[in-house]
């Protein structure tokens, strides 16, 4: 194992993280397009796994689209606080140091321990190739996420709780998440 | 004030995160008989097989130790535990007095209970020491064996055959991972597992263990002698409490603490595989001796010693490993009691080996086990914890269109946050 390429991802940074403001959802899939663009090796969605190219695995969306009563939901990673894929991880890839959640991807050794935890399902494994875990890491090599930039809708939201709630003065019908 | 800590590993190393966030000042100490600091025992399946360093293992950086002001005592072992005085002394003499004291021993391996145990070559499977020991013996092995199907039994058989030894499992019961999997899942990793080299054989047991000093032969309960250099103990586990025996401390299986993970005495928790907390989902007093539990128990029992009132809702069995490619989840109670209701699903096509069950009890969920598609593994865990009821969603249990939106209204409704739906608050629907 290459110990000294260490990736850490710093997450969450004063507790931003994505919100959802569901009945402006429309259910585009953009987000998840850009995600996938977003990580696949070439930066292109149409080169990638989809023609054989195993190398490009990470080419998967960590954010989805799926069915909640009549709306469309987007679905990713909410950054808990005290998460329990870091208490299911038993090999110490995820975890919290003052107030960032860190995700080592090099120590994951796919046990699956994470996806048995995540409440929302939001972490993802291949099953027949040897990868690390798949999750939403907000994207903190950029200003603003992909996801949330391409959204047409301004479904998705980054930024902190105070930040969103302030957004939401005064609408009577709230349905986030 | 002055927080102890004995045992090293997960719940030991979370005692330390909990306080933490609480007390940034307070003097820790931080106890483990082992020469080395909390690392990852359940991966030290990869140290064996040689893709991971004993430091690879090792859960936090050595510069973590300094920035949470934590003071390591490693290699000495607590012998004897003063709960009345509030002090301890170590196995050199030496008397540690403490304010408030966590006690996360964890657990040792069950016993083989068979003639030769003691011989040079049978070995516990638990941590780097073991470990190292099995590879010095590796060399000059033919043939090894390993008695027991749980998780430590397959983890140890899947290291040695990675190594390139030839093993073969032998298990009392009829079926692999007795303690959570039921007959015909466990019947489809078994085939999974031979198919990929590993021999197991199921209701026989090791009566005598032969050789010198070395091992050099096992005798069967069925008659048979076969030859072997090295053997491995996977029978499972039990608490770690031996050294607690004179300390006044309430002890039954393990120790006995109360759901702020606090024991008989005020300033005395316990966490991990050495305290016996509630089970989630039956409410007795149980041990489930898993990581999961252990960390999120440390996590706990720290906050608490911190001063924090927090419940912790009980541990759960939650057990998800991956053999040779196939990954499998198990959840809660799997096997068939009375009043339960079961929906089963099974492929074993030429993809194969996709297997899902259900078990419902008055139409909650407590059990699931799932087979190769593991995903939304978590939703499922989630709705055992909210003991919802499910009447009305049995018919997408399994299917590739649940997920978290078909569920999310009803684990908000059930605990009452419809209206505040607070989105910071979210973990707090599962207690
Ligand atoms: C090979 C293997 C594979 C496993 N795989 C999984 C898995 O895949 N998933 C899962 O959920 N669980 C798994 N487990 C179980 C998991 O490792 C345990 O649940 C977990 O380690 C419990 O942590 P703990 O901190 O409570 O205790 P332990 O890990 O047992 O640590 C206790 C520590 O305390 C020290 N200690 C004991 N007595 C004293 C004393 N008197 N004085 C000082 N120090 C002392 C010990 O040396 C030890 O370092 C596995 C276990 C093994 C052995």
């Amino acid at each position: 194992m290459n110990i000294k390429n260490i990736k850490i991802n710093k997450l969450s940074e004063n507790e931003k993280r994505i919100f959802v403001d569901i009945p402006r959802c429309m259910g585009c899939r953009a987000c998840e397009i850009a995600c996938i663009k977003k990580h696949s090796w070439k930066n292109n969605i149409d080169i990638g796994k989809r023609n054989g190219d195993i190398n490009d695995i990470n080419g998967i969306a960590r954010i989805r689209i799926v069915k909640y009563k009549t709306y469309a939901l987007p679905l990713q990673c909410r950054q808990c606080p005290e998460p329990y894929c870091y208490f299911a991880c038993i090999a110490g890839a995820i975890r919290i140091e003052e107030g960032n959640m860190i995700f080592e991807e090099d120590k994951c050794t796919h046990c699956y321990s994470c996806v048995m935890s995540c409440p929302y399902g939001v972490i993802h494994l291949e099953n027949d190739i040897l990868t690390p875990a798949i999750k939403c890491e907000l994207c903190s090599d950029e200003k603003i996420p992909p996801c949330v930039r391409v959204c047409p809708t301004r479904t998705l939201f980054l930024g902190n709780q105070q930040e969103f709630k302030k957004l939401l003065k005064g609408r009577k019908e709230k349905c986030i998440t | 004030m002055h927080y102890l800590i004995i045992g090293g590993c997960a719940a030991g190393l979370n005692g330390i995160e909990g306080i933490r966030k609480i007390d940034k000042e307070g003097e820790i100490t931080l106890i483990s008989e082992e020469k080395y600091p909390p690392y990852a025992r359940c991966l030290i399946t990869n140290y064996l097989i040689g893709t991971h360093t004993e430091e690879d293992l090792f859960l936090r950086e050595s510069s973590y130790y300094e920035k949470m002001k934590v003071n390591l005592i490693l290699g000495k072992k607590v012998v004897t535990v003063n709960a009345k005085n509030k002090n301890i002394i170590l196995n050199d003499g030496e008397k540690i007095s403490f304010d408030r004291m966590l006690i996360a021993t964890g657990s040792v391996s069950q016993r083989l209970d068979c003639k030769g145990e003691e011989k040079q070559g049978i070995f516990e499977f638990r941590n780097i020491q073991d470990v190292y020991n099995i590879k010095q013996m590796v060399e000059k092995c033919e043939k090894a064996f390993v008695f027991g199907g749980g998780l430590v039994g397959i983890k140890a058989a899947y290291g040695l055959n990675k190594i390139g030894v030839d093993v073969e499992m032998v298990v009392k019961s009829s079926q692999l991972f007795s303690r959570f999997l039921n007959k015909s899942a466990s019947n489809i990793i078994l085939n999974w597992i031979e198919k990929n080299g590993i021999k197991i054989t199921t209701k026989i047991a090791p009566v005598e263990i032969y050789g010198n000093k070395e091992i050099t032969g096992i005798r069967f309960d069925n008659g048979e002698e076969k030859k072997a250099q090295l053997g491995i103990i996977g029978k499972g586990v039990r608490a770690n409490i031996s050294f607690l025996k004179n300390s006044d401390l309430h002890l039954h299986w393990g120790v006995v603490v109360d759901e702020y993970l606090r024991t008989n005495f005020y300033d005395i928790f316990s966490a991990g595989d050495v305290a016996e907390t509630e089970d989630l989902i039956t409410g007795k007093p149980w041990i489930n001796p898993l990581w999961m539990n252990a960390q999120e128990q440390g996590y706990i029992a720290g906050i608490n010693m911190a001063g924090e009132m927090r419940s912790y809702p009980g541990s759960i069995a939650g057990n998800s490993a991956e053999f040779f490619g196939l990954p499998v989840i198990s959840l809660g109670e799997v096997k068939e009691t009375e009043n339960v209701e079961i929906i089963e699903s099974k492929d074993e096509g030429e993809k194969g080996y996709s297997y899902k069950r259900f078990i419902l009890k008055n139409n909650t969920l407590i059990g699931v086990v799932l087979i190769k598609d593991v995903e939304d593994a978590g939703v499922y865990l989630a709705l055992i914890r909210a003991k919802v009821n499910l009447q009305e969603y049995k018919d997408i249990l399994g299917k590739p269109w649940f997920n978290y939106g078909r569920i999310k209204d009803l684990i908000e409704i059930e605990n009452g946050f419809r209206e505040s739906i607070s989105p910071e608050g979210e973990k707090i629907f599962f207690k």
